[in-house]
């Protein structure tokens, strides 16, 4: 529990992230299952509901992926426990089926979706505006903008889900998850009632005859959000004279409250907290007491192209500036100075900006002493030794870091799973080289084991490496079916990854140990030689959480003749040396090298 | 035709410009790269402003944790609306990592204090040309701010673990007649914050505090 002890603090004042706060709000709600598949910026929810799951009573899992844990936390909403279910917004895209069904049929007891965004972006591969999953499914969604409104927006959004019978939508981006704010501490309820479930087919049996009288349901229970909406508690509206009116939506608005302080400048404002539905009365007051507004989001014209709609509806004179105007930028999250350089923009002034300078960027590198640093070194030896040219599809996880030099190996990174179907298409398209998928673990139960199936059962001559170090190490090691141990740190079944891969019906494959280079070369090698779909997979403990030591340590006594990936070795040319500190002494550099150069220290 | 120097190719020099003021808060930026406790210090900065009734705020920008990418946080102590301190508007730049420091340099302003390391890491992943970092001597003049040089090898190296020389800047960071809180305070924050590992924490602040600031940027400078 350690780390996330104030999240239990009784009452009073406590320093938490966006994303504690946020598991505070549901702890404070009373709420009973959470479920989540890790990614950055929002792992911390998960993890801090299961850090203090033992006093808390809690039911946390880490779920295979997120369609799981969504329709898990569905699940216990209709048999009456509250839940609460966090994903970053590539999860989101993955659930968007289940989430427009069950937006149709309602829940039960609350479930709120937190839906982490990454507008920079920093740790994702794409910037998708998770507001628009919740104009997707057409349910409420929420943009808390500090701590203590992500802590009690998330019991509101309890409430509102049951109030509405609808899953509620919190969105964050990466600047509210990861931030930290002084929080106001409410009761911890702790009442409990036990799981029950009433017979409802027509409402919970999607077929079309029930369908298409939900739909209609849905869309009038949308309309009586709206209401609740016109006066809500946490969005804010301030009228001042000034030809200048400006909206912005969630964290966004921080921006504007500090800009306008730091410039002197009066505006009106409204703070949107509640993106969908959004509150018109109160646009239609800025558009009113001004004549030039500003809409000041991250990401998409979401809110803008709804203000200019209201604009135009109620035949506004003025002007409406925004994301679509360029006035605000359609990428990269913002900040104070481009928030001001936009009120500035608008009000004809100019405004200085300084020039920023450009430092190269650090690359963040595999750990020293990474198994799949060998499984690289043995892949790029293997497939060069066989002389014919080959692709390397790669996937999501920590083995996507030799995308970045030294190493360089991968040809495509693209989304979760994505790797063995790709493989198998370019098999199909008839590619004449050796195919190779890259995946690990994690990503393989997550939704890797789909394109397997389908790759074996078509017969693509494919090379399917499966990177096995049995925890999901790019998040910072949660365990997934195949670790042993759940969220909640108990022992549990293990998910044999040989046995599930044999199932396939898949006719080669081998295990090796990434650590042994020759042996895992010759194991490619056999993978390339076999006509269908071939899996190797590389077993090998994640050395950072496992903190692996070999009890020996390694020195470079001669050019090595290569650039080699691992951090523990500095300097270039003549210059490399090993830093003892770092080393681990897994002695992948040694087979890597030119044979002499590197040897065991005495 | 909006920014100032298109304005005055264009001759369109009637144009009045906006020129941001600077707010009360107290800012501190520290950086360094992933694994050296950069957040942790951030932490603790925060629970100990909070222990001394201010507002205060925390942002991280991490890379990879501990994967060797650069890592930041800014802590704000006082009245803000964000918790991202605007350009040019940090008091205090903790710098653990000279490098880090310049990718920090539009964070300084007219009265900015700097407590740097001499040292960077530089992994095979990045070679930085050595002349171009911030040494002592002339980070001051190509920087700005006012640097007070922290050699963590020459100094502390013998006193304390290499773990903790976030809290070691953290300790001189304290010693600071600007610094906002107290130092029992911050102690009683660290000892919060790292559940493990408290009393050599302790060491290392109390070394960090106790070291002579201005005597080290003098003594200092023969080991940039």
């Amino acid at each position: 529990m350690g780390i996330f002890i104030q999240l239990l603090q009784e009452t009073g004042k406590a320093i938490l992230s966006g994303n504690e706060a946020i598991s505070r709000g549901a702890i404070e709600a009373n709420v009973k299952i959470a479920t989540s598949y890790p990614g950055a910026p929002c792992t911390e929810i998960l993890a801090s509901l299961a850090g203090t799951a033992k006093k808390t009573g809690i039911y946390a899992e880490w779920s295979v992926n997120e369609v799981v844990a969504l329709e898990t936390a569905a699940g216990a909403s209709l048999a009456n426990k509250r839940s609460l279910c966090a994903m970053k917004n590539l999860g989101a895209n993955t659930v968007m089926d289940f989430l427009n069904v069950l937006a149709y049929t309602g829940v039960n007891a609350g479930l709120v979706l937190v839906v982490a965004d990454d507008p920079e972006p920093i740790s994702t591969q794409h910037a998708v505006d998770s507001r628009m999953h919740a104009l997707m499914a057409k349910i409420p969604c929420l943009e808390p903008t500090n701590g203590n409104e992500a802590r009690e927006m998330t019991k509101y959004a309890f409430e509102l889900s049951e109030k509405f019978s609808v899953p509620v939508q919190i969105r964050i981006t990466q600047k509210i998850a990861q931030s930290s704010f002084v929080v106001e501490l409410g009761e911890i309820k702790k009442n409990s009632e036990n799981a029950f479930f009433k017979k409802e087919p027509e409402r919970f049996v999607c077929i079309p005859k029930n369908v298409k009288v939900l739909h209609k349901k849905h869309n009038e229970k949308i309309l009586e959000i709206e209401n609740e909406f016109e006066n809500f508690l946490y969005n804010k509206i301030e009228l001042k004279e000034s030809e200048i009116g400006i909206i912005g939506s969630g964290f966004a608005f921080n921006y504007v409250s500090e800009a306008l302080e730091r410039l002197g400048v009066k505006a009106s404002t409204l703070k949107i907290t509640s993106t969908n539905p959004i509150p018109q009365k109160q646009i239609q007051e800025i558009l009113r007491n001004s004549k030039k507004v500003l809409v000041i989001e991250e990401l998409e014209p979401i809110l803008e192209l709804r203000v200019r709609e209201i604009a135009s509806r109620m035949h506004f004179e003025g002007e409406v500036f925004g994301t679509t105007t360029k006035h605000i930028p359609r990428e990269s999250e913002l900040s104070v100075e481009i928030v001001e350089k936009a009120i500035a923009r608008t009000l004809d002034f100019n405004y200085k900006e300084n020039e920023l300078e450009n430092i190269p960027n650090r690359i963040p590198s595999l750990c020293a002493g990474c198994s799949h640093i060998g499984f690289y070194g043995a892949l790029k030896k293997s497939m060069e030794e066989l002389e014919k040219e080959f692709v390397v599809i790669g996937d999501r996880g920590c083995y996507n870091l030799a995308a970045h030099p030294p190493i360089g190996a991968l040809d495509t990174c693209m989304c979760m799973g994505a790797s063995i179907p790709m493989a198998s298409g370019f098999a199909k398209a008839g590619y004449q080289g050796n195919i190779v998928a890259v995946i690990g673990d994690s990503t393989f139960l997550h939704s890797g084991i789909q394109g397997l199936m389908n790759s074996v059962v078509n017969n693509s001559n494919i090379i399917v490496c499966i990177l096995d170090n049995s925890v999901t190490a790019m998040t910072g090691g949660q365990p997934h079916p195949g670790t042993g141990k759940n969220a909640l740190e108990e022992k549990t079944h293990k998910v044999d990854l040989l046995d599930l891969v044999k199932a396939t019906g898949v006719q080669f494959l081998l295990e090796v140990n990434p650590y042994d280079l020759r042996a895992s070369e010759q194991a490619l090698k056999e993978a390339a030689k076999f006509s269908g779909t071939s899996v190797v997979v590389f077993k090998a403990p994640c050395a950072l959480e496992a903190k692996s030591d070999f009890g020996r340590r390694f020195e470079i006594i001669g050019e090595t003749g290569k650039e080699l990936a691992c951090p523990a070795i500095k300097g270039k040319g003549v210059n490399q040396h090993i830093d003892p500190d770092m080393c681990i002494g897994c002695g992948i550099c040694a087979q890597i090298a030119s044979p002499g150069t590197i040897r065991e220290r005495k | 035709m909006r920014d100032l120097r298109a304005n005055s190719i264009s001759g369109n020099n009637t144009r009045k410009e906006m020129i941001p003021m600077k707010k009360e808060s107290f800012n501190i930026v520290v950086c360094g790269i992933g694994g050296q406790g950069v957040i942790t210090l951030g932490k603790i900065i925060s629970r100990a402003a909070m222990k001394s009734g201010l507002e205060t705020s925390m942002s991280e920008f991490r890379g990879h944790a501990k994967r060797h990418d650069s890592t930041h946080c800014h802590i704000r102590i006082g009245k803000a609306h964000t918790p991202v301190i605007p350009n040019g508007n940090a008091d205090l730049i903790i710098a653990m990592d000279s490098f880090e420091l310049l990718r920090q340099k539009y964070m300084i302003g007219m009265n900015t204090q700097i407590l740097m390391d001499g040292n960077f890491v530089n992994g095979n992943e990045i070679m930085i040309d050595e002349e171009n970092l911030p040494h002592v001597e002339t980070a001051s003049k190509n920087i700005g701010g006012k640097i007070i040089g922290i050699g963590f090898e020459a100094l502390a190296k013998q006193v304390v673990d290499f773990q903790d020389k976030n809290i070691f800047f953290l300790g001189a960071a304290s010693r600071l007649d600007e610094f906002p809180v107290h130092k029992n305070i911050v102690r009683e924050a660290i000892i919060q914050v790292i559940a493990k590992r408290v009393e050599s924490s302790l060491n290392a602040f109390d070394a960090g505090f106790n070291s002579e600031i201005s005597r080290l940027n003098y003594d200092i400078k023969g080991q940039f």
